[in-house]
């Protein structure tokens, strides 16, 4: 059971002495999150929490964490701003029981009557909610240091009798010596050390009064041990109370305790053992070896647009936690963007628990070298209690001067150390209401930089720099500007990519540009219309190859300027198109000619022009129509030419021939008739 | 009234000298066709077979007579094709027809009448044979 508070004290000085190694380093600069990479993960990483309290950071495990802005410190802090002010009657009047115990305890004052009175209102004062009973506890321990203190007047009474017995044997015991044993004693009272030599009458006569003596001996030795004993570990425990309360950051109640110590080991010895015992008593391995911290300090600030940056609560902007940006806006290759920094980089061997005990046994031994009076826990706690009442009223004044960041900044330092503090808990919700706006815009300032809501962001700067005059805008606004910046580019090359046909440089750039600012407007235009373009040409594109499937070549020619657009980047369409449209306009200008010709009454020549563009492309609707049309007009001719044909195709010589004759002769200027005969002609001959 | 008996001429004799005229003519129109058309004894050909089907009449001899349209091929060694126009059933059908270099001696003008026996050859083409002015 007594373990606990001994653990307890221990991670407090742990967490101290990360604090103070913390502040070896530069802490202006953002520390590092990078872990060396020498350094082997394991168990919890390799690092331990190291604690920079001058940028507000802490390191573990290769990572930086922001102490306002992380979820139990704002949570904390805004609930905080949201409670009532400790201010109802039964707040007061615990205020004032706990002022009464400190008053009948104070130096000048103390009598045992006082001590008494002060010891009753213990129980009074943790009957209050905001004493979570602290005070009951130190009621048990002062009971506790009574009762040792009444085991040792006991005991005292208890020695002080066995000390007659004691006289009685050692009279007994000279009594029943013989007179030669006498003679032959030495000087000297102590009657076991003489060298006479007894008589065996003698020697039977005074063995019992010489094992009774021996037995009050021991005794009283063994009751003078445990009275010891029992004042000392009533100390220790006493002590550690104090620490506790402390840790905690019960100043008042570190107060009362040192107070009642004092008023009750009245002897003057106010060092702190309670320290010492703890480390003492902890199982320490020298065979563990040590823990070593290794620290490699090389600060670098960058900004850059995009995911990761973010806002303290109540402090602006940050420092981000995530690792090894390579800065600025002309750099377009790193998705995403931030405001980063690197620099101290804390690196731990050789960990483990049996180390980690020597460690802590070692800072505790430390500590104690470090803080060895009650007068120091003292003299801290009343300092304590002065510096957040100072907060406080340091909260109030710029709060007056409409300086909002620097207030909350106050506040939240002050609510930090003295959270418990009556000047902390009666600040009115109206007096924290500010810093609670301010805070909550900030936190949504840093949501809105997390998620790489820009616009937001900015708004939010805007307004933060209404509200509160000393809000810095120049950080958040240079990330801001800078990741729009670095979006704007991404989208101007996603924008060339498109106009290129370079799919995949698009679509990186595109996925660039949306990390960075997820909401930017002109990203959903600038998509929009890329999209949009694409999906045309892609349209456009299908409907080609779909027309070229189908022969529809007519559709093709109708819609040509959209096609050529869309083949310009795909020769082998291009090459297709060419064909098409080649097609089409012989097809075009045999219909042409044929209107011509029919305008004039020379149907057969109509038919023929528009027969001669259809052996181009017989499948084009206008053409058959056309045919169609002048094959009625020109019917004889036309039978006379497809006759001829068919007889051609089917070796009939002869009867083509002469079909073919028959057309020139209904029609002279019959191409395809002077053509066949010709053809038919130079074969019959050859 | 005694002087018309004496004039007058048997009509018998006048009858009889008519129908001799008569068979003159006739006599002497049938001598005299039957000299101008040296292949009455061939089958003339019918246009419209030959363009239904030129291939059905392979082998065939037929006589043909047209005016002579155009030239439309020469092979020195093998013949001229010309195409003529051969009237028949109120029609005018143009028809090819080959000259081979064996009838080179005859001199064929354009727009002149001739007639010729031809055979239709295995391409269906009309091969003169023999060939005269008509």
């Amino acid at each position: 059971m007594k373990l606990k508070p001994h653990l307890f004290t221990l991670g407090c000085v742990i967490v101290f002495a990360a604090s103070v190694l913390g502040q070896e380093g530069d802490s202006k600069a953002a520390t590092g999150g990078a872990r060396p990479a020498q350094m082997n993960p394991g168990f919890l990483g390799r690092d331990v929490p190291v604690m920079d309290p001058g940028s507000d950071t802490s390191t573990f495990d290769g990572k930086l964490w922001n102490m306002n802005n992380n979820r139990l410190f704002r949570s904390r802090f805004e609930k905080y701003l949201n409670a009532p002010a400790e201010t109802s009657e039964a707040d007061l009047e615990y205020e004032k029981t706990i002022n009464e115990i400190l008053s009948l305890l104070s130096p000048g004052k103390v009598t045992t009557a006082n001590v008494d009175a002060a010891w009753k209102l213990l129980p009074k004062a943790s009957e209050y909610r905001s004493d979570a009973n602290l005070c009951a506890s130190m009621a048990d321990v002062v009971y506790s240091v009574w009762l040792a203190k009444n085991e040792v007047a006991r005991l005292e009474m208890a020695n002080r009798t066995l000390q007659r017995e004691k006289s009685a044997l050692e009279w007994n015991y000279r009594m029943n010596l013989g007179p030669s044993a006498k003679s032959l004693t030495p000087t000297g009272t102590n009657p076991t050390t003489q060298s006479s030599i007894l008589s065996p009458e003698d020697e039977a006569r005074v063995e019992p009064i010489k094992e009774a003596l021996s037995d009050v001996r021991s005794t009283m030795a063994n009751n003078k041990l445990k009275k010891e004993a029992s004042i000392v570990q009533a100390k220790i425990d006493f002590q550690t109370m104090i620490i506790q309360y402390f840790a905690q950051r019960r100043f008042r109640h570190v107060l009362i305790g040192t107070r009642f110590y004092r008023a009750l080991f009245g002897d003057g010895d106010n060092r702190i053992s309670a320290l010492d015992q703890i480390s003492s008593s902890l199982p320490v391995d020298k065979d563990a070896g040590q823990v070593k911290v290794k620290a490699k300090l090389d600060p670098k600030i960058s900004g850059k647009g995009g995911s990761g940056a973010y806002a303290g609560a109540g402090t602006g902007t940050g420092a981000n936690n995530s690792g090894k940006y390579a800065g600025g806006g002309a750099d377009t290759s790193a998705s995403g963007g931030g405001f980063s920094a690197e620099g101290l980089q804390f690196g731990v061997e050789n960990l483990g628990v049996e180390s980690l005990i020597s460690a802590g046994a070692s800072g505790l031994k430390a500590l104690g070298k470090m803080i060895n009076s009650l007068g120091q826990l003292d003299a801290l706690a009343n300092e304590a209690i002065r510096d957040v009442d100072e907060g406080i009223e340091s909260y109030k004044f710029l709060l007056e001067k409409n300086e909002l960041k620097s207030a909350t900044e106050r506040l939240f330092e002050t609510f930090m150390m003295g959270e418990y503090m009556p000047s902390v808990r009666k600040l009115s919700r109206d007096e924290k209401r500010r810093a609670l706006e301010f805070t909550q815009k900030t936190n949504e300032l840093l949501a809105a930089l997390e998620v790489n809501d820009l616009t937001r962001a900015e708004d939010l700067i805007r307004e933060l720099s209404k509200t509160a005059r000393d809000f810095d805008t120049s950080k958040p606004l240079a990330v801001v500007e800078t990741a729009k910046t670095v979006s704007a580019m991404h989208l101007a090359k996603a924008k060339a990519a498109a106009a290129s046909g370079d799919k995949n440089t698009l679509e990186t750039e595109l996925r660039a540009a949306t990390e960075i600012w997820p909401r930017n407007p002109a990203l959903a235009e600038v998509s929009g219309a890329i999209f949009s373009q694409t999906d045309v040409q892609q349209q456009a594109l299908n409907d080609f190859d779909r027309l070229v499937a189908q022969k529809n070549y007519r559709q093709i020619f109708d819609d040509k300027v959209r096609y050529i657009a869309a083949t310009a980047m795909f020769p082998d369409r291009q090459e297709k198109l060419k064909g098409v449209l080649d097609r089409v306009q012989s097809a075009e200008a045999s219909l042409m000619r044929s209107h011509e010709l029919a305008k004039r009454g020379d149907a057969a020549g109509a038919w023929e022009s528009v027969e001669r563009g259809f052996a181009d492309y017989p499948d084009d609707p206008k053409l058959n129509q056309a045919r169609a049309d002048y094959t009625t007009q020109a019917a004889e001719f036309v039978r006379s030419v497809r006759t001829a044909q068919e007889m051609e195709r089917k070796r009939q010589v002869g009867s083509s021939l002469a079909w073919y004759l028959r057309a020139l002769q209904d029609y002279p200027n019959s191409e395809i008739a002077r053509d066949g005969i010709d053809r038919i002609s130079s074969e019959i001959v050859k | 009234m005694a002087r018309r008996a004496h004039q007058k001429t048997p009509s018998s004799l006048l009858i009889g000298l008519i129908a001799i005229l008569f068979v003159f003519a006739a006599g002497g129109a049938f001598f005299l066709q039957k000299g101008a058309n040296p292949y009455r004894t061939v089958e003339p050909l019918k246009p419209n077979d030959y363009f239904e089907n030129a291939n059905s009449l392979r082998g065939n001899i037929y006589q043909v007579e047209g005016v002579i349209l155009n030239a439309l091929a020469q092979n020195p060694e093998k013949g001229r094709l010309f195409s003529i126009v051969v009237a028949s059933e109120s029609k005018k059908w143009p028809m090819p027809i080959f000259i081979p270099s064996k009838l080179r001696q005859i001199n064929l003008q354009k727009n002149q009448s001739y007639r010729a026996k031809v055979r239709v050859d295995d391409a269906g083409i009309l091969v003169a044979e023999e060939i005269q002015k008509s």
